[in-house]
């Protein structure tokens, strides 16, 4: 890997940043996990993110930065990041835009830790008590800062999945009596959020205890486990030593005279951090089943050194009464490598990047996690094969590959099959032909606050990578065989239902102006009907975006029962798709339940474009008038014939399109 | 579609201390038929009951096997903690003859199978809409406390999360239950949710309610604090309704732990006994009661699981999902 790395600088440094409530600390990784020019900048010194960015920045001689990576201390959803502990403030894609980047990806600070876990050494780590991690199993991570933030990683085929979560803020659960006067003075002393202050209303003996439970106050494992929360219990257990807490004592202070032994109630205080922090990590432990062991991060644990290895954390971690066992093989490790974020943010923008790059592998690996749910399970297990090692699959012969998948070698021909590929070697073409002119577009989610200018561009950049995909997926062969049953086709009914009675109008149209007889049905009973009067030579064009409605499946058995042929468009691996004779995949997911569809009307329309044009070349006759006798030229270029389908598309098309009302 | 690979029939299972429910699957996509509950005291072995099962039902040998266990299960060894079933998966298997075998953890079985539970199969008990795609969370208390959670793996299959959830410490929410927490660490020292929320917890909730309130408690099993709640008994009710605050307090953490914005389960055999009362108890303002976490928690949904046998479900899906 090391090697590898070295001699593949990027063309241009990716700039990385971890941006914390104090302090942005920024770098450039220059070549995959080598970070170079770091620098620590403090938020308060900068208006804003941008101020603080331009001002790395300009410390630096480098050019254009093409990809750049953040991670921020809060969570990240949509567009709009808002900081919790500090007042900066930004839209992800305007920033990207002021910046000039092509990239800008934004991620919560924890999560990026978590994806670094993978990738520590044991130079990164330091193992606190015993147990050995078991390989493969879920990781936790605790970090205790400025909050307490908490993650996890759960293993799938092809990496990790790292857990959103928000455990810092489950309920705080005392251990012993110290703990409960910590947990009695925050009741206290913290601001009420949740009514108040539970001492206020002791049960009476004999009184519904309902009105009691009511008034509780919420102290989370952050109020106690965290900067603020070290100030706190500092206090809490000065009032329990009976000494006056010193005024204003900070976090920092409190940990140095911790460690200087100055003073009984720091010590006090970093001991019941510590013991706390162990119980806070066991519970994640249980909850996740972590046997691949916790980590634990953030600013102040790292700084206690071997204080902490010696304290209750790990004595406590293990106290879980019946479960110690468990526990007890669980590892502990503190992180200690200050580039660890780097590292995970590093890995999560160079995944972005493998997403957005439109190379034709990438697109069927894409295809493949899409039709994976409907696949048969042997065929499951191909499809994760490929998924995991695309590019030695581009090497192996088929046993190889039914050997490693676990399957027979027919599996692998019908998984290749079920992409909509003729043969394994029709499948390792597409994996391994590269897309030309790739344009850098992705599926980017539309927010309630895009402007109506920002709104368009996704619209557009949407519409226009789905269209590329449909393009990498186009299946020669399928359209091959639509045209010629529509060339011979006595007669083409089309069928759709919702809004893509607008597909089948616009296809009967197409076909009429081809010469074609053609009706169009969108009514379910009326579609029994038609399709009831289908005899052998009729073609009927069926169009679902699902491929499961059921009148829609009736049609198919009707046409193919009474002798016609059945040409679908429709997505891979649906019921329709196993009905139709001919089926012209179109794999588009959109939730139709809360959307109307968009982008896979346009993609279906652009199917009916195919197989027209098709059929305009193949057909002698010339085009039909329409009624209003508006245009004049007759007959196709003969010259546009002999070119393959798909590619002149302009010129016998421009009979149809160039004529609209 | 299924070609070489039929895995059918199936015989699926939902093994707990006291009973062994065995079901059947004859084809891909097909209902579970011969369902039936045979008594664990009946027979020696495991292996033993699913004879039984087979012959009284008629049914010949399956080709998979699944099944959900009241027991954690590590390793090729699985022992029952509540009774004297032990046995190894690899023998279990050649015994059976069967092509796959699966040995899940009773909660495990459970994670499975809640994303394919329907309405019939639920009770609401407060929240917004499931977000799409997000994690799903499982508590249930029963014998013991059973947690588990399922995320999404982002090609449209789940991963389950099973672990020793019901071991986390409990907490404490309010002064009352500080004092019960209290009374109760004298007893157990590590006071774990589950010696709260489970059956035998409602009798130590009850006891402690009892010491609080200088009572003497009665000798009481789980049914009973349960029966006597709601009525004159002020230890009972008191029980009860601190589980249901302690429950809510717990399966929020559980919400929070997993980000399980998909929901929250509710299975095990105590909280459907309560009915219709449970909704009455402080479950879900409890599980909603987390300050600055209030509105992410409000949008949670909250169900409990009423299906009769969710677990065999659950173990033909872990199949279904080959994992």
């Amino acid at each position: 890997m090391t090697t590898f790395n070295a001699i593949t600088a990027f063309d241009s440094p990716r700039l990385l940043a971890d941006v914390g409530g104090t302090y942005a600390r920024f770098t450039l990784e220059t070549a995959p996990g080598v970070f170079e020019r770091a620098a620590t900048l403090r938020c308060a010194d900068h208006e804003d993110f941008h101020a603080a960015v331009s001002a790395y920045l300009s410390t630096l001689q480098v050019g254009h930065i093409q990809h750049a990576a953040v991670a921020i201390a809060n969570p990240v959803e949509g567009d709009e990041v808002r900081m919790t502990n500090y007042h900066w403030q930004f839209s992800i894609e305007a920033m990207r835009e002021k910046l000039g980047f092509d990239t800008l990806v934004v991620v919560n600070d924890f999560t990026a830790l978590a994806m670094a876990l993978p990738r520590l050494t044991s130079a990164d780590k330091r193992q606190v008590g015993g147990g050995l991690a078991r390989e493969r199993s879920v990781v936790g991570l605790l970090g205790s800062g400025s909050g307490l933030g908490v993650s996890g990683l759960i293993p799938a085929d092809d990496g990790w999945i790292a857990l959103g979560t928000e455990g810092g803020h489950t309920s705080f659960s005392p251990r012993d009596e110290r703990e409960l006067a910590i947990l009695n003075f925050a009741w206290e002393h913290l601001p009420s959020r949740d009514g108040p202050p539970p001492g206020a209303s002791s049960p009476t003996k004999g009184r519904p205890p309902e009105a009691d439970l009511g008034a509780h106050k919420h102290v989370s494992f952050e109020r106690l486990l965290s900067g603020p929360g070290l100030e706190l219990v500092y206090r809490a257990l000065a009032e329990r030593a009976g000494v006056r807490a010193a005024s204003g004592l900070s976090a920092p202070e409190i940990t140095r005279r911790a460690l200087g032994g100055t003073d009984p109630v720091c010590a006090d205080t970093l001991d019941a951090f510590c013991a706390m922090l162990g119980t806070a990590a066991a519970n994640l432990a249980v909850t996740l089943g972590a046997l691949g062991g916790i980590y634990i991060g953030g600013g102040i644990v790292p700084r206690l050194g071997e204080t902490f290895d010696r304290s209750r954390f790990r004595q406590r971690f293990e106290d879980k009464g019946r479960f110690s066992a468990y526990l007890a093989q669980i590892p502990t490790w503190v992180i200690t490598a200050e580039s660890a974020t780097f590292h995970g943010v590093s890995a999560i923008l160079a995944a972005q990047l493998r997403n957005l790059s439109g190379g034709a592998s990438s697109a069927i690996l894409g295809q493949i996690q899409r039709v994976r749910p409907n696949l048969s399970p042997a065929e499951r297990r191909v499809a994760d094969h490929v998924l995991a090692h695309p590019r030695s699959v581009l090497n192996d012969p088929v046993a190889e590959i039914a050997r490693a998948s676990h399957v027979s070698q027919p599996t692998v021909i019908r998984f290749c099959r079920s992409l909509g590929c003729e043969g394994l070697s029709d499948f390792k073409l597409r994996l391994a032909s590269g897309l030309t002119g790739t344009v850098p577009v992705t599926h980017t989610q539309v927010t309630r606050d895009d402007s109506v200018l920002e709104l368009g561009t996704k619209v557009l950049g949407n519409t226009a990578s789905s269209i590329l995909q449909v393009r990498d997926h186009l299946n020669r062969d399928s359209i091959d065989r639509a045209i010629a049953l529509l060339v011979k086709a006595r007669r083409v009914d089309c069928f759709a239902v919702g809004y893509y009675g607008a597909v089948a109008q616009d296809a009967q149209y197409k076909l009429l102006r081809l010469g074609l007889p053609s009706g169009v049905y969108v009514d379910p009973r009326v579609q029994a009907m038609a399709a009831q009067v289908l005899g052998p030579g009729d073609v009927a064009l069926i169009i679902s975006s699902s491929g499961r409605k059921d009148e829609l499946l009736a049609v198919a058995d009707a046409a193919r029962e009474r002798g016609a042929n059945v040409v679908a468009i429709t997505a891979s691996q649906t019921p329709l798709a196993r009905k139709a004779d001919v089926t012209l995949i179109v794999d588009h997911v959109e939730d139709v339940d809360l959307h109307v569809p968009m982008v896979s009307r346009i993609l279906h329309l652009l199917m009916v474009d195919i197989v027209t044009v098709g059929v305009a070349m193949q057909r002698q006759e010339p085009l039909t008038p329409p009624a209003g006798g508006a245009y004049d030229e007759l007959a196709p270029q003969p010259r546009a014939r002999t070119v393959a389908p798909g590619v002149s598309a302009a010129a016998p098309l421009a009979n149809i399109t160039s004529h609209s009302h | 579609m299924v070609g070489d690979h039929s895995g059918f029939p199936r015989l699926l299972g939902d093994v707990g201390g006291t009973n062994a429910r065995w079901a059947w699957q004859a084809a891909a996509g097909e209902a579970l038929t011969h369902v039936r509950s045979l008594a664990a005291g009946d027979h020696a072995t495991l292996a033993e009951s699913i004879a039984a099962y087979l012959r009284q039902e008629k049914l010949a040998a399956p080709r998979d096997v699944a099944f959900g266990i009241a027991t954690a299960v590590t390793g090729d060894s699985v022992r029952m903690t509540n009774h004297h079933w032990s046995f190894s998966i690899a023998e279990l298997q050649a015994r059976l003859g069967a092509r796959r075998l699966r040995v899940l953890n009773d909660f495990e079985a459970l994670a499975h199978a809640v994303p394919a539970l329907g309405p019939a199969d639920l009770c609401a008990t407060g929240g917004g809409a499931p977000v799409p795609g997000a994690g799903l969370a499982v508590i249930g208390p029963g014998t013991g406390l059973g947690v588990s959670g399922l995320v999404s793996d982002g090609h449209g299959g789940w991963r389950v999360i099973v672990g020793e959830g019901g071991h986390v410490t409990l907490p404490a929410a309010d002064s009352r239950e500080a004092s019960l927490l209290a009374v109760l660490r004298e007893r157990f020292d590590h006071v774990s949710a589950e010696r709260a929320l489970s059956g035998p917890g409602l009798v130590n909730l009850y006891e402690a309610a009892c010491v609080l309130d200088g009572e003497t408690p009665a000798p009481l099993d789980p049914s009973q604090v349960m029966s006597r709640a709601f009525g004159d008994d002020t230890q009972c009710t008191q029980a009860v309704t601190t589980f249901a605050a302690l429950l809510g307090n717990v399966a929020g953490n559980l919400a929070l732990t997993l980000g399980a914005r998909g929901g929250v389960f509710i299975g095990g055999g105590i909280v459907p006994r309560l009915g219709s009362r449970f909704a009455q108890l402080p479950f879900r303002e409890r599980f909603v009661g987390k300050g600055r976490f209030r509105a992410y928690l409000e949008a949670i949904p909250t169900w409990v699981i009423t299906a009769e046998s969710p677990a065999l479900l659950g173990a033909a899906r872990a199949l279904d999902n080959g994992h």
